[in-house]
């Protein structure tokens, strides 16, 4: 049983050890030379996107044994044998994203960074304005 | 740092030469936050503004994200009055918490 329980802890260790590669690699490709793209030459000028970059990602693992017991119907052997028994399980999750926060042309010596505006985010925060809005005047109005 | 298991890194960072010729050369600027642990990790990668080299001239021009101003103070006012409902609504219970 100790060969399996190793066994088992090898497995996991080894798990562990490549989901630590797979976030270092997720990592790595938010590296800070990813948030400017590759200049764009459109007419005279050349065309550069900035971008916000971000990834986020974490992991889990778990292992552990314990006895078992299980009750032998035999009425003539031991009434109860003991096992023990093993497990392992993981699991993880994560996200990346990127969204557009300027444009920047290079015109010669002059450069002119035109913002992007993100409406559906603006939007969101303004009905979350409104739900506060909303609440605070529901509570003005009420009397004790 | 965070705690022992964590670590906090940020940092704004000029990357190389983007664009430009022999005489105009432009260096982004990009805003690096790192949190990371044992078994998780976030990188959030933020451009800053592009600084424009011409001979020994440094320019900086600097990029403004409106989106998340525009939010921050939008989410900023959404909580204040969060806030003074949620006063007003316990100041007229008596200070006593009915759910």
């Amino acid at each position: 049983m100790d060969d399996e329980y190793l066994q088992t802890a090898e497995i996991h260790l080894e798990g562990q050890k490549q989901a630590l590669g797979v976030i270092e690699r997720l990592l790595d490709a938010a590296r800070p030379e990813a948030v400017f793209s590759k200049p764009v030459q459109v007419g005279e000028k050349q065309v550069i996107t900035a971008s916000e970059v971000s990834v986020g990602l974490g992991f889990g693992f778990g292992f552990g044994s314990g006895p078992r017991m299980i009750t032998n119907l035999d009425p003539d052997a031991d009434a109860v044998e003991e096992e023990t028994g093993q497990g392992s399980g993981g699991g993880g999750g994560g996200g990346a994203g990127a969204r557009p926060v300027a444009v920047i042309a290079i015109d010669g010596d002059q450069v002119s960074v035109q913002p992007i505006f993100d409406f559906t985010k603006i939007a969101l925060a303004f009905i979350t304005l409104l739900g506060s809005v909303f609440f605070m005047g529901s509570q003005m109005k009420k009397r004790k | 740092m965070i705690n022992k298991k964590s670590q906090y890194i940020s940092l704004e960072k000029s990357l190389e030469s983007v664009a430009g010729n022999a005489e105009v050369n432009y260096y982004p600027e990009v805003r690096t936050i790192k949190l990371s642990g044992k078994r998780w990790g976030w990188v959030w990668n933020h451009p800053r503004g592009i600084v424009v080299q011409k001979d020994e001239h440094r320019k900086r021009v600097p990029i403004i994200d409106f989106t998340r101003l525009i939010q921050g103070v939008v989410y900023a006012i959404s909580f204040l009055l969060f806030t003074i409902g949620a006063i007003k609504k316990y100041a007229r219970s008596g200070g006593e918490n009915h759910g």
